[in-house]
């Protein structure tokens, strides 16, 4: 058995769009993304959020017009050593420049938490929507199987299909993809199931509306937001699920750098000196953070009042 | 004004038990303060029952809230000259003294009983909950007081009942429930904030009788908050009516109806279906109610009204106090405004016209749409492998005919199963037995092409106006839809043809790249008229069209569809709960109970002489808009609620709720027999009955007609 738990409103929480919605009072029309777009402006924290995640991007396009020297390039100056004017970032065990290295591993590590997130996106849209448009057979099938991919470990799926596909940065996209697709199939399936439900898809059947457009034009573009929200968390989680990869070398391979081959060069040296592993981790650090801080800006900003299938 | 008071001074029965006075309330919104209520002033009396009356968006129910405290600081600000209970000033009260005074001294109870109560705890829990937060007693004794007090407001066997959770209450039941809880610490003022608007009209009765009952028993008063006068006239002393944040008439429940002052009043009466002659036009209040951010400055009804002079627009009106009455209109002396003429409208009710008596009178001729047996079992899935272990028959052999631009009106409670048939009809749900014929069409035995075909023949309006239309699609897409998937229209052609269809609903043609949620409730509903419309159907199939919407936005969109018919030769199937709505718009009715139909016939035959008795239960509760007569006429309360269509009971369904059950009806189904006027009935009263039970079946009239 399970419980419906919806509250009515507190009247001691009464906000305007509770309060218009609970009394008709007052009901300010406003256009849904400009509120989106309101909402999401006021809120520092998001702000802050897309702030940094802009400043990364920059540098990754003009990484080469950033770094001082080649990443790639061996003893650029010595070894091992501490932040100077040659070296902002000092440089590591064999010379390389870690500033260098740091802006061009910024392109690899972005690229694939875009590369992951569009992926993943493209095969659980279509699964979800089916999944939960077409009633038990179908819809049933596919939740079925996602369940089977659930019961995974998430880190041994990831390691097992780039073990399997061999090491490369397309194939950990491809792995960390693999392992966002059941959470967000189940994501737009709930919704699915929620507005399948809703009276205006029944307006539109008893118009002849078929399944194909039903889909398009009804179902996805009311359950999109919910799917915003959780594309921009997968973000840094892809983010550190790429990091971990090319730390257990499945990931990105010499010479190319990502984060997390950072990692791991910085940890082969730990014994000789820690400093190499700082920039890589706050750059992971701070990606993560500001892709979390910008989804739950997203989420209130799309929040239950502006997006209510039923408002 | 504030009037110095005698502190100490003895309190005489007259002494208010609640005095407000130029009550304000504003909220702050991001466009700046918003007052949605303004200089509202009213008082109740020990063991006087005040209806606070007023549209969505009158400011009725933030009066309410703001009364019981209920409204924080931080969202509004609350301000009055006076706001005293018992003669004690309610905004000097702290948070601590407010809420010791809520629930013990004066309590309320909401709309909206399923959500009201905790799905977790025990429904006794959570009464004895409301004891122990004010009194000092152990859980036994608050365990007693709650089983007590549910048994007072009528829950059966309520020692075994307080254990049980929420959902295996009725709404009915819920309502109930929050009642007892509200009164369990006998509070001096009830504010009850639309109790019954969301219950049928059967069980409305009920709780109308039990509050009333109660009332009477505890000496409460009661602040009554409805948009529905008929309830009014049946439970209050004194009105208020309010309209847009203002109160524009205060006064008694005999003068609101006898003699109304404010136009607005005069409007809400004259649009009560109940008021109007069969098949004429309802009387409308043109136009919305206004957002409490375009408040006109000066009278602020005065765009609707049709008194309207334009010595009313130039400064905000005072309210004008004519003996106990007090008024805000600026040409209050000079009207003088016609009040309910319910009385004279049934008396001249027209006698038995001769009807052909034999079989099938009551079909339609030149049938459009033929029902014929329709039934729906839904299978209940249970356990490990979803094996099916039972069924709900929601519809169970339903026959039906209606002609060529005929309205058929189908009646019934909730639970009747009158919106599976409208969903059966169509093929939104499929049938387990049973045909239907659409024009010659079995649209039962159509394929999957077929039937989209014959979809655009016929077309649906659904009952909430908010959730039938897509919140990301524009008016144009949404209207448009049916022209683009039948007709193939794209673009310039597409848009030309749903402004042609706005404005045949009466919208402005340019609205067509709004969203829905721009739009008012009975605009949203003329929208979802005009994409039923789109494809010239001959049939539309009206579920609670105008159920969701407020009074005066219902009698604009029944004249649409009323025009539309009359326009387009349209044949319609009308189902409602509102016997007065249906027998206003419909040429013959169709009562529904249990998934069955007991009763079908003309209207104004049914609607006069019922002769199924669940009919004239139905009939004896909707409230008359008629104080002396709502109370003094003898009631026919049906007792206990709908039994579950899971387990429905042998023989007639009807019989364990009806007052003239025999020993027959409990055996054998009864079959439809056609009475003298044409009504066709499925009751053994009319069969078996008199000569078994010995009672004519007249008693049926006179129970329910007129004193």
């Amino acid at each position: 058995m399970s419980f419906e738990m919806e509250p009515a409103i507190a009247a001691d929480q009464i906000t305007d769009e509770a309060f218009a919605i609970e009394t008709g009072v007052g009901t300010i029309v406003e256009d849904p993304w400009r509120r989106v777009r309101r909402r999401f402006v006021h809120n520092k924290a998001a702000m802050a959020g897309l702030v940094i995640i802009t400043l990364l991007l920059l540098v990754a396009v003009f990484a080469p017009l950033i770094a001082p020297y080649d990443p790639t390039a061996t003893n650029v100056g010595p070894i091992n050593a501490g932040p100077s004017a040659q070296h902002p970032l000092g440089t590591d065990s064999i010379g390389h420049d870690l500033l260098s290295q740091l802006v061009y591993a910024a392109r690899a590590s972005l690229s694939v938490a875009f590369i992951v997130v569009i992926l993943a996106s493209l095969a659980a849209l279509p699964l979800g929507l089916t999944s939960g448009y077409f009633g038990r057979w179908i819809g049933g099938g596919i939740d079925w199987l996602m369940s089977a991919l659930f019961t995974f470990p998430p880190l041994t799926l990831a390691l097992a299909v780039a073990a399997l596909l061999g090491p490369s940065l397309i194939n950990s996209a491809i792995a960390v993809a693999i392992v966002f697709v059941p959470g967000i199939v189940r994501l737009i399936r709930s919704q699915v199931l929620a507005v399948r439900e809703e009276t205006f898809i029944e307006a539109s059947r008893s118009i002849g509306v078929g399944s194909p457009r039903m889909i398009r034009k009804h179902v996805f573009p009311n359950t999109i937001s919910p799917f915003i929200v959780q594309a921009a968390l997968l973000m840094g989680y892809a983010i550190g699920a790429e990091a971990g990869l090319s730390f257990l070398g499945l990931g990105i391979q010499p010479p190319k750098v990502s984060w997390g081959s950072m990692l791991q060069n910085g940890y082969s040296t730990i014994n000789e000196t820690q400093w190499p592993l700082i920039p890589p981790v706050i750059a992971i650090l701070l990606a993560i953070l500001s892709f979390n801080l910008i989804g739950d800006g997203l989420r209130d900003a799309l929040g239950r009042e502006s997006f209510r299938v039923n408002e | 004004m504030t009037l110095p008071t005698l502190e100490g001074a003895k309190r005489d029965v007259a002494t208010p038990i609640l005095e407000v006075q130029g009550l304000t309330v504003e909220f702050g919104t991001r466009l700046g303060a918003l007052r949605v209520v303004e200089d509202v002033s009213f008082t109740v009396a020990a063991g006087e029952t005040v209806g606070l009356v007023g549209e969505s968006g009158s400011g009725k129910s933030v009066s309410s809230l703001a009364v019981m405290g209920l409204i924080s600081p931080r969202a509004g600000r609350v301000q009055a000259d006076v706001l005293r209970f018992d003669g004690r000033d309610l905004l000097a009260l702290d948070a601590k003294e407010q809420r010791a005074m809520r629930g013990s001294e004066m309590a309320m109870i909401f709309q909206e009983p399923m959500t009201s109560l905790n799905p977790v705890f025990t429904v006794g829990n959570q009464i004895e909950e409301a004891v122990r937060v004010h009194q000092r007693c152990s859980r036994k004794q608050a365990r007693a007081r709650a089983v007590e007090m549910l048994d007072r407001v009528g829950i059966a066997d309520a020692h075994r009942r307080a254990k049980d959770y929420p959902h295996a209450f009725s709404g009915g039941m819920r309502q109930r429930a929050m009642i007892a809880m509200a009164l369990i610490n006998e509070p001096r003022l009830l504010i009850a904030d639309e109790p019954t608007t969301a219950l049928d009209v059967t069980i409305q009765a009920q709780i109308l009788d039990l509050l009333r009952t109660l009332q009477r028993e505890n000496g409460m008063s009661v602040v009554f908050v409805t948009h529905d006068l008929g309830v009014i006239a049946e439970i209050a002393d004194k009105v208020v009516v309010m309209y847009a944040g203002q109160v524009v008439e205060h006064t008694g429940v005999e003068e609101i109806f006898g003699s109304p002052r404010h136009p607005y009043t005069e409007g809400l009466l004259s649009s009560m279906p109940q008021l109007a002659r069969p098949g004429a036009p309802l009387v409308v209040i043109p136009g919305q109610v206004p957002n409490p951010d375009a408040w006109p400055v000066g009278c602020r009804f005065s765009p609707r009204c049709v008194y309207s002079e334009p010595q009313c627009d130039a400064a905000p009106v005072a309210i004008t106090t004519v003996g106990e009455s007090q008024t805000r209109c600026v040409r209050v002396s000079e009207l003088t405004l016609p009040g309910s003429h319910w009385v004279a409208l049934e008396e001249e009710a027209p006698a038995v016209p001769a009807a052909p008596v034999g079989k099938g009178s009551a079909a339609a001729p030149d049938a459009l749409l033929d029902v014929t047996d329709l039934s729906k079992a839904f299978p209940i899935r249970s356990g490990l492998l979803r094996g099916v272990v039972g069924e709900v028959r929601a519809v169970d052999g339903v026959s039906f005919s209606i002609g060529k631009g005929e309205t058929l009106g189908l009646v019934g409670e909730s639970g009747s199963g009158k919106s599976t048939v409208a969903r059966l009809v169509l093929r939104l749900v499929e049938p387990t037995a049973g045909c239907v014929m659409l024009d010659g069409a079995e649209v039962t035995a159509l394929d999957a092409a077929g039937l989209r075909a014959v979809r655009s023949q016929m077309q649906i309006v659904f009952q909430d106006p908010y959730s039938s239309l897509d919140p990301r699609a524009t008016i144009a897409d949404t209207v448009g839809e049916p022209l683009e998937v039948h007709r193939g229209l794209r673009g310039g052609d597409r848009d030309a043809a749903v402004a042609e269809l706005l404005e045949r609903v009466g919208l402005s043609a340019e609205l067509v790249r709004r969203y829905p949620h721009e739009f008012s409730g009975g605009q949203r509903q003329r929208i979802a008229i005009a994409r039923a419309l789109a494809l010239e159907p001959s049939l539309l199939v009206l579920d609670e069209p105008v159920s969701s919407l407020d009074v005066s936005t219902q009698s604009q969109v029944i004249n649409l569809l009323m025009e539309l018919q009359a326009h387009f030769g349209l044949s319609y199937l009308f189902i409602a709960h509102d016997l007065s709505v249906v027998r206003h718009i419909a040429d013959r009715i169709a009562v529904m109970y249990l998934g069955r139909i007991v009763e079908q016939g003309k209207s104004e035959e049914v609607y006069l002489r019922p002769t199924h008795p669940y009919t004239a239960a139905l009939l004896s509760a909707i409230p008359v808009p008629s104080p002396q007569i709502g109370r003094r006429r003898e009631r026919m309360v049906l007792e206990g609620d709908v039994p579950s269509p899971l387990d429905p009971p042998a023989g007639c369904r009807f019989h364990p709720r009806c007052a003239f059950a025999m020993d027959i009806c409990a055996v054998r189904d009864p079959e439809p027999y056609v009475t003298e006027t044409g009504t066709v009935v499925a009751c053994h009263l009319h069969t078996e009955g008199p000569m078994l039970s010995g009672r004519p079946v007249t008693v049926l009239e006179s129970k329910v007609g007129k004193q």
